[in-house]
């Protein structure tokens, strides 16, 4: 099953770094998210800022949690894919090869998550360029990408699950308005929960971006990480990457 | 075990409509067996239930002994498969769409360069290993495929309308190997539209119409019953019936899903 994996993950992989406006998106996409998003602080006065974001600059507040919420547009990437496979046959051909099927489900919530991970260089680059200063502890980045990975993969899985019984292109568009809008704003991942209202503080709480966000904000604030959202992430993870490996068995339809 | 595939009132329905209705069939190991039928009449739905594609709604398939729904990997294992549609991952070369099929296969890598180099040869698309496949004609997409069902040595080969849209060169190459394919010992299942090539590479073909297995004889035999001259064309109206196959009016009761 691990050299199925590896072939499907690497083909994936290949698939789309080849294609240029794939590419050209992973880079402008975040870099437009940052500069447009992050910008529009830049006149508030920074008393106000670091009262709620408790740093000057809110691209530093802003950092981890545009991080978190692009590692759940890779589950989109991820049950986009596999519709594409299905609709032009793909998948088909390789169904009929003795990969098992939980292959077929890891090979694209890896391939994702690899393609989501591009973002982290770039957006940190970015970030250095506007100015924000990091303090480079190493466990805290080292804790912080761990998250990210664990949330994209938990992410891209739970796409993927949603996916393996469609094949309409429309789905994942649908699904990802249905989930990615509603996790990012009920996250810390764009302002800090202590604005909320008390009912979405509390979805706040449980979403995985929240955590995603507060290693990271670790890392930019230059605070010990607190293990507890890592150990979160991690249960977030193998629990949806367990439910859809066992469900692929089932679900997973050549078309 | 002298039957590569066995069918038993093999049944598969998409809601109310039945594709195909309690087929039963035997193929013997080495066989070139043709699949025939009008369109629609649900010879891609029987292939797709012996590959393990789609299950069936009842009925039993045994591809070399192993039960298609419960030891559809060991089925897996030992067939190769032939879609009407030839898919490849356009953006990787011929030689890494090998690759990566071979490794699905559990092919070892070393293995796996040998018999690319020799399949790539033997089908004449040496020159073309380096390019992306999707800029190869339909044709090289052809042979580029065979060259990867066959990396797998397949028993049990399935074949769907293998030689639709090529020019007669290409044709009549791939006839030419499916016969050597068939003479190193697989077994081969194809469909086909063109009756001359059903005729002159298959030992026997069964004839599908609305789902219903009509015959299933030689081709000499069906077209004897016929009288003298008779053609298998001849064969495939006397069973099928001139009515031309209109499928809108099966479709508003089971949509196709897909494209
Ligand atoms: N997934 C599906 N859902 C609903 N109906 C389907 C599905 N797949 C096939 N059918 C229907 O089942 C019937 C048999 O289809 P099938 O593809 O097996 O025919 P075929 O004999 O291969 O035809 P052709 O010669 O045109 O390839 C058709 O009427 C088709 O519309
Ligand atoms: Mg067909």
């Amino acid at each position: 099953m691990i050299k199925e994996t590896w072939a499907l993950f690497i083909r994936e992989v290949k698939k789309t770094f080849r294609n240029k406006a794939v590419v050209a998106m992973m880079v402008v996409q975040p870099i437009m998210w940052l500069v447009f998003f992050g910008s529009s602080f830049s006149h508030v006065p920074s008393s106000f800022l670091s009262s709620f974001f408790n740093t000057t600059n809110y691209i530093a507040f802003l950092l981890p949690g545009e991080l978190a919420a692009s590692m759940i547009f890779v589950g989109m990437f991820s049950s986009m894919s596999m519709i594409q496979d299905k609709r032009f046959g793909f998948l088909k051909r390789i169904l009929v090869t003795k990969a098992p099927k939980e292959s077929i489900f890891f090979g694209k919530v890896f391939g994702a998550s690899t393609r989501g991970l591009l973002s982290i260089p770039i957006m940190m680059l970015v970030s250095l360029a506007f100015g924000v200063v990091f303090h480079w502890n190493i466990l805290s980045l080292v804790v912080w990408i761990l998250g990210l990975l664990l949330l994209g993969v938990g992410m891209a899985s739970i796409y993927s699950i949603i996916t393996m019984r469609s094949n309409d292109w429309q789905t994942p568009g649908v699904v990802s308005n249905l989930i990615n809008l509603p996790l990012m704003f009920s996250s810390t991942a764009l302002f800090p929960s202590t604005i909320f209202p008390g009912w979405m503080r509390d979805i706040s709480s449980v979403n995985p971006l929240s955590f995603a966000a507060g290693l990271g904000r670790s890392f930019v604030l230059n605070t010990p990480p607190n293990f507890l959202f890592l150990l979160y992430l991690v249960i977030f993870c193998f629990l949806f990457l367990g439910i859809g490996a066992f469900l692929s068995r089932e679900w997973l339809k050549a078309e | 075990m002298e039957y590569s595939i066995i069918a038993d009132k093999l049944t598969k329905k998409f809601g109310d409509f039945t594709a195909d209705n309690a087929i039963s069939l035997k193929v013997k190991k080495g066989e070139i067996f043709g699949i025939l039928g009008p369109n629609g009449a649900g010879k891609t739905t029987l292939i797709s239930m012996l590959t393990t594609l789609i299950k069936p709604t009842s009925g039993h398939a045994y591809v070399l002994g192993h039960d298609v729904i419960k030891d559809a990997l060991e089925v897996r294992k030992s067939i190769g498969v032939i879609t009407e549609k030839v898919t490849m991952y356009p953006p990787l070369t011929a030689e890494e769409n090998l690759m990566f099929f071979g490794r699905l296969y559990g092919i070892s890598r070393k293995e796996l360069e040998e018999k690319i180099n020799e399949g790539l040869e033997e089908f004449q698309l040496s020159k073309f290993r380096k390019r992306p496949v999707g800029t190869f004609s339909l044709g090289m997409k052809r042979r580029l495929d065979l060259v990867r069902v066959l990396l797998n040595e397949p028993k049990v080969f399935f074949l769907d309308e293998p030689t639709v849209g090529l020019d007669p060169i290409t044709v009549s190459f791939i006839k030419k190997k499916i016969r050597d394919i068939n003479k190193r010992g697989s077994t081969i299942i194809l469909t086909t539209h063109i009756m001359q090539d059903a005729d002159e590479l298959s030992h026997r073909v069964a004839l599908i119409d609305h789902g219903n297995l009509m015959a299933c004889d030689t081709p000499k035999n069906l077209k004897k019953k016929l009288g003298k001259n008779a053609t298998l064309e001849n064969v495939f109206i006397h069973y099928a019936g001139e009515e031309l196959r209109d499928e809108t009016e099966k479709m508003s009761i089971a949509p196709r899903r897909g494209m």
